[in-house]
């Protein structure tokens, strides 16, 4: 058993014979379901790798989601004739407030972005600014739900588990699609009527820990509270030696097969989880870059770096959720607060993956539910704005240091390019080579997608 | 065109009767107060937000004042008639002996104690006149409690939609023509500066699509809306302000005073006479709110019919063949007959000891005794019968309903919180799951159980036992997922038909109704007029489903109240002083809201807090008697005033067409045409669905009943018989099934015995090659098809190898001592739970094993000592409980833990980590068929999760207590885990294992209690032990 963490890229030197089994049973395996009983169907592994529709620019991706929503005004939405109508009152929604944040010229792009963001402006030539955002839903509950599943009405499969339908993994000793400091209603990162196998695994609780999120980072299950290695040595044998006598015994040996696969990859994922998950073992240089060690930036960092662990050990979809985004009050203090959070861990997360060579099939995504309002909420405050708002892409087969639609000249509504979620859906699933409109799956008689009836891709933005 | 003009005329009619309806509303209302116990957000919760609303003059506010319910009316008890020895004092027996005749007090006598005490300010032992009128604020203080509960209850919006559609049609032409003259630049720009913030600030409580309850039938937020008016006609006559109502009613001298509390300003008055006389210029484009013409639905309803499942249940008599030596019953007969046709024999029947474990699994999801075993395999008679005594008696025990009962709340998408968005707590569900498990067990008629399902409050009953019974049973209606975050009521109950036609569209028929909501269904002959002829029977009934209003939670509803003459089991008790300290934590709480002062920026945060425990600590004082007891209440339903809906094109509610006149789809509408009458349609909906014409309703039933006894459905989509859904492989023996349902009364266990005396159930489950080569799917059964065990199976077995099992019904639900506070606290509290299991683990095993299990907290009231057991996390849940009023103790708060699976705790989203990993179904969807995945999760849940350690542990302890040899104890731990004794191979490796683990110096558990706790681990973690041959 080595501990080595397994790169995509070693999986080269598995034997044939492992790959073979792993590839027979492991992760994914499906018996038993009374419409896939056929013996042919019995040992297929739904979560091997699978063919895309076309060629994908992104292997993987990354999603950032900045939960209560960032205000696209103050941070990368650049609008002077907001600032110029400072305080101006606009009939029945409000007084306008200029942002109290300044914005400069970034990069050779010369993209505007706020000095909320300084690190991450750095980048700018590497973001795809998308700024003619719009959602339907006004609420945080449901547009959370619509951004992550499609639909604010129905229980369906988040984005994330149809990505990992649509392309299965690459390392089967971890989960395909993992979910850090996941959002609070698992419906965002569940399978829907999908097979169970596609849902997010929870790394952390949102819902404990400190403000922004967090909790304990670590897997159920993935150590033993009382034998020591050795001890579960033998109790592994064990139980994989009654396996293999009861096969014999009996002519049907698919399920035993698979739990004997599924028993082996459990022990396999056990030296390997924390392995991947352990993040003091990177440099401290590196730990530094994503802002390990300082106050601020400590949580977000640790969580960004395990996420560039993850994607680099072969996982398809992570996501990241970071808290507190929702400025009705306070929004200067707070939006500098929760900015300065996120800032540097991001900058550091770009830059250690273009290092790495992964940006570019690495898709990263940063964005909350909706955006917020030009008018104020009482002195210091913006209220919600479902109708215009901005997200960013990076890397991926995104285009770099571009800026793709817009709102009006004060942000109030997308006005340019709009992109609807389903429009932000389909572009994410075509840069993993998937057509939406083909990425289905058969449910109470008809078959669904993630986009239901809707979703147009945003070609332009593709590099 | 006709259509529309007869429903115009009945609306004349009704509105005529409005008046007298009107009066005997008032009367239902304060009769339905008095049934249906009112939840808590009605109090101070809702004033606070709709404080405007509720003072709306023109509005007759219902007077259902509760009468009082404390002993002694409003002045309460005459001192002097307590006072019987005359001494000027109530000492405590005097009191206790009113006590004794209250009610309240009846019950829990220690209740008249504390009050007592409370009262007694000296505490001289005797109450004086003074310390004794105190009582009354006492009860003043649970009066207020119950003042708001009586408040204006919601009501259908759908009634008055409809009338305003039907009026705007009939006046379409008038406004259309003035809303077709151009508006000037001029006129625009007055009316926004001037005009439509006033609307919108003063007006559009009351009058606009947000409005709770629209007022008048006015609506401003649009123009026509001002045009056309409402109940006293147009709002505005363009350039006679004197002639306009929305203009006179600023004065409140012709008309009601608007807004009702206070003139606007002599400009603002001024500014709308100018606006008026400028011609109301109004530059709003409405988009909605006029029939529109639907698209002509193209489904040939006749052509429909032609598939298989729509057309009736033919009753058909079994082939004959004459060498058929192997069948032993006419569903055998049938099987036998694919067989031969796809030239296939059927394998040997399974050995006794495989049959006995697959029949008691299949129907009690438990594993047979080695009592059991010995007795059936040395049973003399012939298997058919041996085996027709073992079948009897599984299903006479009160377990076969646990079992079979979990199936059904499967496809009831059981569960005990909303899911979705906000995710909160269903109290009451487990009444029904606790339902669904006696019907089972008294094999009520299937055609009952759901009559009772979807219309029990609408069914007759001879006793209130019965009447709880129906009353419960509507929980049906009711479990499903919701968003209550949803501030539009009209969405939020045309959400909540849809889910619920969904579920028994699904569920009960095979069918996907609820694809019906925007268009005609894309592939079965269901109109979209199909759907919403049966929404309309859904939003005529009001579902009941709990919530306390917070700043998230804008829908809430009242509970169903059972009847008290019943002796209900207590889920969640408290004493009479907790209930006492309760109501005192809601003064502080109040007083703390009112030192916060108004709401502003800088209190808000503290001020959501403050008012969102203020809510629960109500909500939790109104679920209580003073004497602690819990009020029995349940979810369900009840009709409220009726209401057709119209087609909605794309599901739109801006985008009305047709009213359609509740009823059911037209495919299967079979002789059930007549109109429905004056309730909702539910009763009438029940009727239908249980006619024993119904092609589809016992097909679908004893299609699951196979499904889950062979494997596979006959339809192997259960809840698809569609055409998108499979063909069934034997129509005919489907149809037997059917028809012998029916002719058996509906009787689910009959139905039951049936297939599994038959042969084809009795078949072993090796594979053959060649057989396996012709027909690879087991589509002509050929053989047995093994099963993977569902969850609640494979956690059952492990409680009862181990011993824990208790086989007892726990009363309630981890979730109903929860209460209404957030169902994530459980999950933090069954994370706890772990933790403390496992540091009791080791106590354990250093103590070999005293089985105690120690309290989660240290005491009935939790302090700082939370250190023990998980530090800071742990604290913070306790603050979090007692901010609920809550104060448990690990057994207290779960004691299902050792319980059978179907009782733990269902909330969506977070299901326990035993049943989700194995596959338990996602609760917000109808599942017929669940998934089983062999995955590498199971396989780490089975190697450390805490809870499988710990049965382990106790099996162990237990091998060691009833063997004392080796080859003993390795015989029993096979038989308690797997049925049977070990072969020689397997003791062979069982030595195997004894000697590596001993020789392995390692400090961990080098005892020999480790290694047969690891060993008995090793069995839990075999593909055998899960899987059902």
């Amino acid at each position: 058993m080595g501990t080595s963490i397994p790169l995509a890229t070693s999986q080269s030197n598995i034997s044939r014979r492992c790959m073979l089994r792993s590839a027979a049973a492991g992760f994914g395996y499906v018996a038993f379901s009374g419409l896939c009983g056929q013996a042919a169907r019995a040992s297929e592994n739904v979560l091997a790798p699978k063919s895309t529709h076309f060629e994908p620019r992104a292997k993987r991706v990354l999603f950032l989601h900045m939960s209560g929503a960032p205000s696209h005004v103050d941070t990368f939405d650049y609008k002077p004739q907001l600032q110029a109508a400072d305080g101006k009152q606009i009939v029945g929604s409000g007084r306008l407030l200029g942002s109290p944040f300044n914005f400069k010229q970034h990069g050779d792009s010369g993209l505007w972005i706020s000095d909320l963001f300084p690190e991450v402006a750095k980048h700018a030539d590497k973001l795809c600014l998308l700024r003619g955002m719009h959602t339907d839903q006004p609420a945080h509950p449901q547009a959370t739900m619509q951004m992550h599943t499609g639909s604010a009405q129905f229980v369906r499969p988040s984005l994330g588990a149809w990505s990992l339908y649509g392309l299965g993994t690459e390392n089967e000793s971890l989960p395909g699609f993992i979910c850090i400091s996941p959002p609070r209603s698992a419906v965002n990162y569940g399978s829907g009527f999908l097979p169970a196998i596609y849902q997010g695994t929870p790394i952390g609780s949102a819902s404990r820990g400190q403000r922004g999120g967090g909790g304990t980072l670590e897997l159920a299950n993935i150590s033993n509270p009382r034998l020591s290695r050795t001890k579960q040595k033998i109790q592994l044998n064990l139980i994989q030696s009654l396996n293999n006598a009861k096969m014999r015994d009996h002519r049907d040996d698919s399920h035993v097969e698979a739990v004997i696969a599924a028993n082996e990859l459990a022990f396999r994922m056990q030296d390997v989880v924390p392995e991947v998950m352990n993040v003091n073992n990177e440099s401290s240089e590196i730990q530094a870059q994503y802002g390990i060690g300082e106050q601020a930036t400590e949580q977000f960092g640790r969580q960004c770096l395990l996420a560039r662990r993850f994607l680099e050990s072969g996982v398809r979809f992570v996501e990241i959720v970071h808290n507190g985004w929702d400025q009705h009050t306070q929004l200067r203090e707070k939006h500098t607060s929760q900015s300065k959070a996120v800032d540097r861990p991001v900058a550091g997360l770009l830059q250690d993956l273009a290092d790495r060579g992964l940006l570019k099939d690495t898709l990263v995504i940063w964005g909350g539910e909706f955006g917020r309002t030009p008018t104020a909420q009482g002195t210091d405050g913006r209220n919600h704005n479902n109708k215009g708002f901005t997200m960013w892409m990076a890397g991926g087969g995104a285009k770099g240091g571009f800026s793709y639609g817009a709102t009006d000249d004060l942000g109030s509504e997308a006005v340019v390019d709009k992109m609807h979620i389903h429009d932000l859906h389909a572009t994410i699933l075509h840069l993993l080579g998937l057509d939406h409109t083909r990425l289905t799956y058969r449910y109470a008689g008809r078959d669904f997608r993630l986009t239901n009836v809707r979703g147009n891709v945003a070609e332009e933005i593709i590099a | 065109m006709r259509k529309l003009a007869r429903r115009t005329a009945s609306t004349g009619r009704s509105r005529r009767l409005t008046n007298s309806v009107g009066m005997l509303v008032l009367g239902t209302v304060a009769l339905v107060t008095t049934v249906i116990a009112q939840p808590p957000q009605r109090d101070s919760q809702s004033e606070r937000f709709n404080r405007q609303d509720a003072s709306s003059p023109n509005v007759r506010r219902p007077q259902t004042q509760r009468p009082p319910q404390q002993p002694g009316g409003r002045r309460g008890p005459n001192f002097r008639f307590l006072d019987t020895n005359r001494d000027g004092g109530v000492d405590k027996r005097e009191f206790s002996r009113f006590a004794a005749r209250s009610p309240q007090f009846s019950k829990q006598p220690q209740a008249a104690d504390v009050v007592f005490r409370r009262l007694d300010a000296d505490e001289d032992g005797s109450l004086d006149a003074g310390e004794f009128a105190k009582i009354g604020q006492l009860r003043q203080r649970s009066q207020q409690n119950n003042r708001w509960r009586s408040n204006r209850p919601r009501t259908n919006p759908f009634p008055e939609l409809v009338r305003l559609l039907e009026r705007n049609s009939s006046q379409t032409a008038a406004s259309e023509a003035a809303s077709a003259q151009p508006v000037s630049v001029e006129g625009a720009e007055f009316f926004e500066a001037k005009i439509q913030p006033v609307l919108e600030k003063r007006c559009y409580n009351c009058h606009s699509s947000a409005s709770p309850k629209l007022r008048g039938g006015l609506r401003v937020d649009m123009k026509h809306g001002l045009l056309t008016g409402g109940d006293s006609g147009p709002a505005v006559v363009p350039g006679e302000p004197n002639e306009s109502p929305l203009y006179l009613s600023l004065f409140g001298d012709e008309y009601s005073q608007m807004p009702p509390k206070d003139h606007l300003s002599d400009s603002v008055m001024d500014d709308f006479k100018r606006w008026i006389e400028m011609g109301a210029p109004d530059p709003r484009k409405d988009s909605m709110l006029f029939l529109q013409e639907a698209a002509k639905s193209e489904i040939d309803i006749e052509k429909g019919r032609e598939h298989w499942s729509f057309q009736d249940v033919r009753d058909v008599l079994p082939p004959h063949s004459s060498d058929d030596e192997w069948s032993l019953t006419d569903i055998d007969r049938f099987v036998w007959d694919g067989l031969v046709k796809a030239d296939l024999q059927p394998v040997a029947d399974a050995d006794r000891r495989t049959l006995l474990r697959r029949v008691t699994f299949d129907l009690v999801g438990l594993p047979p005794t080695p009592d059991d075993i010995e007795a059936f395999v040395s049973d003399s008679q012939s298997t058919d019968a041996a085996l027709a005594v073992v079948v009897d008696r599984l299903l006479d025990s009160p377990q076969f309903g646990e079992r079979w009962g979990r199936h059904w709340l499967d496809v009831a998408r059981f569960a005990e919180s909303s899911g979705k968005d906000i995710n909160f707590s269903y109290p009451n569900a487990w009444r029904y799951r606790d339902y669904v498990i006696d019907a089972l067990n008294d094999d009520k008629p299937y055609d009952d159980f759901l009559r009772e399902q979807i219309a029990g409050d609408l069914l007759d009953a001879s006793n209130d036992a019965e009447r709880a019974e129906h009353l419960i049973a509507t929980g049906y209606l009711a479990v499903g997922t919701r968003s209550p975050n949803e501030s539009d009521l009209k969405k939020f109950l045309l959400e909540n038909a849809d889910e619920q036609i969904d579920a028994l569209s699904r569920g009960v028929m095979g069918l996907t109704i609820a694809c019906a909501r925007c268009h005609d269904h894309k592939f079965d002959p269901i109109r979209q007029s199909d759907y919403y002829a049966l929404a309309g029977i859904f939003t005529s009934t009001e579902t009941l489903f709990g919530g306390v209003r917070g700043p998230q939670i804008r829908q809430s509803t009242q509970f169903v109240s059972l009847p008290t003459s019943l002796d209900f089991a207590d889920p969640a008790p408290m004493t009479a002083e907790a209930y006492v300290d309760l109501q005192g934590r809601l003064e502080d709480l109040r007083s703390e809201m009112r030192e916060l002062g108004p709401r502003n920026g800088e209190n808000q945060r503290q001020f959501m807090r403050t008012s969102i425990r203020i809510s629960q600590t109500e909500a939790r004082i109104a679920s209580y008697n003073p004497d602690g007891s819990s009020k029995p209440r349940t979810m369900g339903a009840h009709d409220w005033q009726p209401s057709d809906l119209p087609l909605l094109v794309y599901g739109e509610l801006d985008q009305p067409a047709e009213i359609v006149p509740r009823g059911f789809p037209e495919i299967l509408r079979g002789d059930h045409t007549s109109e429905i009458g004056r309730g909702s349609g539910r009763l009438e909906l029940a009727e239908w669905i249980t006619d024993p014409n119904h092609p589809l309703t016992s097909r679908v039933m004893v299609n699951r009943i196979w499904q889950k006894l062979l494997g596979r459905g006959i339809v192997p989509t259960p809840d698809d018989f569609g055409t998108t859904g499979k063909a069934p492989t034997h129509p005919e023996l489907l149809d037997h099934l059917a028809s012998r349902f029916i002719e058996d009364g509906w009787s689910t266990k009959q139905m039951i015995r049936e297939i599994v005396l038959s042969r084809v159930y009795r078949l072993s489950s090796e594979n053959h090659a060649k057989y396996a080569e012709l027909d690879p799917d087991n589509q002509w059964l050929w053989r047995h098809r093994p099963k993977r065990l569902e969850a609640e199976a494979i956690r059952d077995a492990m409680l009862f190898a181990s011993g824990d099992l208790r086989l007892e019904r726990p009363v309630g639900s981890a979730m109903a001592r929860l209460g209404s506070a957030p169902p994530q606290l459980l999950q933090s509290l069954l994370a706890g739970k772990d933790k403390l299991l496992d540091s009791s683990m080791r106590s354990e095993t250093e103590t070999q094993n005293r089985g105690g299990r120690r309290p989660f907290f240290g005491g009935r009231r939790p302090s700082g000592r939370a250190g023990a057991f998980g530090g800071r996390a742990a604290g913070g849940m306790l603050r979090q409980l007692q901010q609920f009023g809550i104060s448990v103790t690990a057994d207290s708060l779960f004691p299902e833990q050792y319980h059978r699976s179907v009782y733990l705790p269902v909330v969506r989203g977070q299901v326990d980590e035993s049943l989700a990993a194995f596959d338990f179904p996602d609760p917000a969807l109808v599942t017929g068929q669940r998934d089983a995945t062999t995955v590498a999760t199971q396989s780490l849940y089975s190697l450390n999760d805490a809870f499988v350690i710990q049965q382990s542990e106790k099996l162990a302890s237990r091998l060691s207590k009833h063997a004392s040899t080796f080859d003993e104890r390795i015989d029993l731990v096979f038989e308690w885990t797997l049925a049977r004794k070990p072969n020689a191979r397997e003791l062979q490796l069982a030595k195997t294992f004894f000697r590596d683990w001993t020789r392995d110096a390692g400090t961990d558990r080098s005892t020999v209690a480790g290694a047969w706790a690891a060993f008995s681990q090793s069995l839990f973690s075999t593909a055998e032990f899960r899987q059902l041959d």
